[in-house]
């Protein structure tokens, strides 16, 4: 194989050794064994080991009896993460509702498991209410039309308070008990077995974090705790931008810690099928030129407006909360309002308060495509 | 340098190996850079040796210079224009995506980068039937969002969408040296006859976004990043040059002095891609969150794109085009 | 390995040798010093998009197109060229959609009544049989295929042009295998710079180097040879005996046409302080100087 050596993730020193050496190409060190390698580059034979395992792991599938393989076919399928649009297609998309159905509407069906939605706000906006909403929704039984999770619950601020989960989680759990006792089929004693406050409580897993070191250190093992907690299908990370806004002077370090970070995210949420939900902060971006006024954005910066895939923006309009939909990439860019009520977050009841947004659509659509799908029928609870 | 060892060449033989190592002719560079007189004087190695092993060692490392007559027999019977399925972008790409070219779209958040990469894999694969590699570095491949397209656009169900789906391949990419395994894997693939991949024909590579792999690499003390920048960069032209392929990049914009945008990644990025186009968001929606008043116009789906670099034609062109169902428009 | 190796030499690579090179004063008039002695090498710096590659393909049309054809002044130099591509920049594209402008203007200003077309492709065949194309992958690859143009160079002693496309395609990879210190990377860089000198001595060749800007643009704007910098290395700085920056111009009025919109510059800088700049236009028939 024609690939350099200095493509792999090895160490300068290694990589300046094996240069020197004249171990320039995959096909120039492949055939030869760990002790060669390592009186050549003057480097112990278990470190010269690990370096070939590296690369041979990386080009070539290894027989069970650790031997490379005399035919070296390659194929694309042997990439990890390789999938045909149609294998994909064969699986489908699963989302978290909200209990506001007209913000499930403008995401598509509710915050989509694989992806990283980040929902940006100014302080009071209700972020953490989304995310406590989700936290509790995402435990939803799959005969409610639920994901049936758990979540990692990432607190950077401080701000998770356990009575509102008690207050978001009781209401779900009487939605559904409710509905169950509606519809056929259901035996209501299932669910109340299965789907209650101490269950919704026992299934979020909490981390309180203080800087970004910590949040860097819990990202880091959270693939070996997703290992062990199979049943996660949400991670929330409420505020990713709080440990990074303050004492943080080195803009290009942040930047990378930032975009290594969002690697990660993305990497956690497609290989174990959950969503990712972060909170932004907003942040004043001062008038470029003349026509141009100043605005608030969403905080972190440009590069880091490219990592979710969905961005939703939440602000005021008059007495209303709003939700912007800033970038998705199958929705197109929508408003719609929401409320938070005791029980979380949910629809404005009435109609006439802010229908003006022609692509959102309507109560009536949304409800007969839904048909009884559950959690979605949730205006009987408000009141 | 690559180093001289036993099998070279008939003439290198066990002694003559440690005969040269002991004047301080290790690699093929020495070798090659050093007199033949001199090496076969200082080495005693027969002149007529050092001269038969330079030879070999030269036409196995050197590149063959092409005679460009040849040479273009062979782009212009190679040479493909893919289509984007937007005619204004065709328009301003003269034609669509050449194959052989790097193309790199760059832009603002939601400016329709991914959607135009989703549009154009499947005109890709709806249109010529070739294969498409999608290396998705973030969540950013939407299979439903094709699917949406793909049912919008095929008015005659003539191509089952389960055909198509087999044209499209996507790869999730999580960091620089994942992008670079599986560029690399897939070089090896061309290269193998018996693959799969080559039965049919690949044409399209792209990779969106590579700013985000690459970027956490970039900066701080160690250039160890511009390596592997510079190390993808190669790979993709290679794919391009010697397959016959289109490839396609994303890039981020970062923000300059002034407030005045370019692509990130820098200097030595900047002058990887043959062909650059920029998009933007029409003045009016930019960084705008306040809701305006008469909400979703065409303006909300309308983007601009501006030809920033070309081998091949003025820059400073731009046009316009709509995301709509279809795709990119 | 200066040293000439004169036992080695065959007769036809003597011959090329002492060819007589013809002049190169055509090559560009606008550019090039009114003397233009062989064995120059002429550096094309500037950012991306500024029209380096242009240039280059520019000057290789002159060079490759033939002096008259069918009777008509073509006004080529009807020599040959080596082009290493290093950077995969060559369009091959690009280059014949100039030759093929350049040869149907100078026909069609004679005689419309013949049938043209099939002798431009002709004629552009044979402007590219004096093109030679060498694409390199590391920089190990790009020394060792300097000293392997020996033989090309032998063998065509109507080559006299050499296009490096750019000259700093592997300093970042070289930079990482190199090692910290600059030792190493300045002893790769006398390698490359040795050979290539050996080459241009032997054989009378001009070179015209393009480089990449890599960094942010320093002070050396005014003066390239005030800051005494150059990322190269100075055993590059010594081999280079003119330099080139390139650099984009804002157009001055927003309504001229596409061509005119995208204005480049050329700052020529001769040895003892003097600089011309000149300003051009990329057009189908490469590159048009403004006056």
């Amino acid at each position: 194989m024609q690939r350099e050596l200095g493509s792999f993730p090895l160490t300068p020193g290694v990589r300046q050794k094996l240069h020197s050496a004249g171990f320039l190409l995959v096909e120039d060190i492949i055939q030869v064994t760990p002790e060669e390698l390592g009186r050549e580059i003057g480097i112990t034979s278990e470190e010269a080991h690990d370096i070939l395992t590296l690369i041979t792991g990386a080009t070539k599938p290894t027989s069970a009896s650790g031997a490379v393989p005399t035919d070296p076919t390659m194929h694309l399928e042997r990439v990890p993460g390789h999938m045909t649009l149609s294998e994909m297609l064969q699986e489908p998309q699963q989302f978290i509702v909200t209990f506001s159905e007209r913000l499930d509407g403008m995401l598509g069906g509710g915050v989509p498991l694989t992806k990283i939605t980040e929902f940006c706000g100014t302080p009071g906006i209700g972020k953490t209410q989304i995310c406590i909403q989700l936290a509790v929704d995402v435990q939803i039984p799959e005969c409610f039309g639920g994901v049936s999770g758990e979540t990692v619950y990432v607190d950077t601020e401080g701000t998770f308070i356990v009575d509102r989960v008690k207050d978001i989680a009781t209401a779900a759990v009487d939605h559904c008990h409710q509905m169950a006792a509606v519809e056929a089929g259901h035996n209501p004693q299932d669910t109340t077995e299965t789907f209650t406050l101490v269950s919704i409580l026992r299934g979020i897993h909490y981390f309180r974090c203080r800087d970004y070191v910590e949040l860097i250190a819990i990202i880091h093992m959270l693939p070996k705790f997703l290992k062990e907690h199979t049943r996660v299908r949400l991670v929330v990370v409420d505020s990713i931008a709080s440990p990074f806004r303050h004492h943080f002077d080195d803009y290009s370090l942040r930047t990378r810690v930032l975009g290594h970070m969002a690697q990660d995210l993305s990497r956690i949420a497609n290989e174990h099928l959950l969503a990712v939900v972060l909170t932004n902060q907003m942040t004043t971006k001062l008038a470029a030129g003349e026509g141009q006024r100043s605005h608030l954005v969403p905080a972190l910066g440009e590069s880091w407006g490219h990592v979710a895939g969905v961005r939703v923006v939440l602000n005021w309009e008059g007495q209303q909360r709003c939700a912007l939909l800033l970038k998705s990439p199958s929705r197109q860019q929508v408003i719609v309002p929401f409320q938070i009520t005791t029980g979380g977050i949910r629809d404005v009841c009435s109609v006439s308060a802010t229908q003006r947004h022609v692509t959102s659509p309507t109560p009536a659509s949304v409800s007969s495509k839904d048909t009884s799908q559950g959690p979605t029928k949730r205006r009987r609870l408000d009141t | 340098m690559p180093r001289l060892r036993i099998g070279l060449c008939p003439t290198l033989t066990q002694i003559v190996l440690e005969k040269l190592s002991r004047i301080g002719v290790h690699d093929v560079v020495d070798i090659l850079t050093t007199d033949a007189v001199e090496v076969s004087q200082k080495a005693k190695v027969s002149y007529k040796d050092v001269l038969s092993i330079q030879r070999v060692l030269l036409a196995q490392y050197s590149a063959f210079p092409m005679n460009a007559a040849d040479f273009y027999v062979d782009v212009m019977s190679s040479v493909a224009i893919l289509s984007t399925g937007s005619s204004n972008i065709d328009q301003l790409l003269d034609g669509g995506l050449y194959t052989a070219e790097v193309t790199e779209v760059v832009g603002p958040v939601a400016s329709g980068k991914t959607q135009l990469c989703l549009s154009i894999a499947l005109s890709v694969a709806m249109e010529t039937r070739q294969t498409v590699v999608y290396f998705d570095t973030g969540s950013s491949f939407d299979s439903g969002r094709l699917q949406d397209m793909m049912e919008a656009r095929q008015k005659p169900l003539t191509q089952t969408v389960e055909m198509i789906g087999s044209l499209i391949r996507c790869c999730k990419v999580y960091s620089v040296f994942e992008l670079l395994s599986g560029l690399e894997t897939l070089k090896a693939s061309l290269d193998d006859q018996t693959d799969k991949l080559c039965s049919t024909s690949l044409k399209l590579v792209i990779v969106d976004c590579v700013a985000a792999v690459i970027s956490p690499v970039l900066g701080g003390f160690q250039t160890d990043g511009h390596a592997y920048m510079m190390h993808i960069s190669r790979v993709l032209k290679t794919l391009a040059v010697e397959y016959s392929v289109a490839v396609l990049i994303t890039n981020n914009v970062v923000y300059g002095d002034g407030g005045a945008t370019r692509p990130a990644m820098g200097k030595t990025w900047s002058h990887v891609p043959n062909t650059r186009v920029e998009l933007l968001k029409p003045l009016d929606s930019v960084g705008e969150l306040t809701p305006r008043p008469q909400s979703h116009t065409d303006s909300d789906h309308q983007r601009h794109a501006i030809l920033l670099k070309s081998d091949r034609l003025q820059t400073n062109v731009s046009t316009t085009f709509v995301i709509s169902d279809y795709g990119v428009q | 390995m200066a040293t000439p190796k004169a036992k080695s030499e065959t007769g036809a690579q003597l011959l090329a040798r002492l060819h007589c090179k013809p002049s190169l004063v055509c090559l560009e008039r606008v550019l090039l010093p009114a003397v233009t002695s062989q064995k120059s090498v002429f550096e094309l710096r500037g950012e991306e998009g500024v029209g380096k590659t242009q240039l280059l393909l520019h000057l290789v049309a002159n060079a490759i197109l033939p002096k008259s054809s069918h009777g008509v002044d073509i006004a080529g130099l009807c020599v040959g060229v080596v082009y290493i591509d290093l950077d995969y920049h060559f369009s091959m594209i690009r280059l014949t959609s100039i030759l093929e402008t350049r040869i149907q203007t100078a026909l069609s200003a004679r005689d419309s009544s013949q049938d043209a077309s099939q002798s431009v492709e002709d004629i552009v065949k044979q402007c590219l049989s004096r093109l030679y194309v060498v694409r390199c992958s590391s920089s190990s690859q790009f020394l060792i295929t300097l000293h392997s143009l020996e033989t090309l160079l032998g063998n065509n002693p109507d080559i006299c042009l050499l296009m490096i496309d750019s000259i700093s395609a592997f300093y970042w990879v070289d930079r990482s295998t190199g090692g910290s210190s600059t030792q190493g990377r300045t002893n790769s860089n006398k390698l490359m710079v040795d050979a290539l000198r050996k080459l241009l001595v032997t054989y009378n060749l001009v070179v015209f180097c393009a480089k990449a800007e890599l960094f942010e643009q320093r002070t050396y704007t005014d003066n390239p040879s005030a800051s005494g910098y150059d990322f190269m290395g100075h055993h590059w700085q010594r081999l280079v005996t003119h330099r080139w920056t390139l650099g984009k111009i804002r157009p001055i009025k927003e309504h001229v046409s596409v061509v005119q919109r995208n204005c480049y510059s050329v700052t020529v800088h001769s040895g003892n302080d003097a600089q011309k700049t000149r300003s051009f236009v990329i057009t189908d028939e490469g590159v048009e100087f403004r006056k």
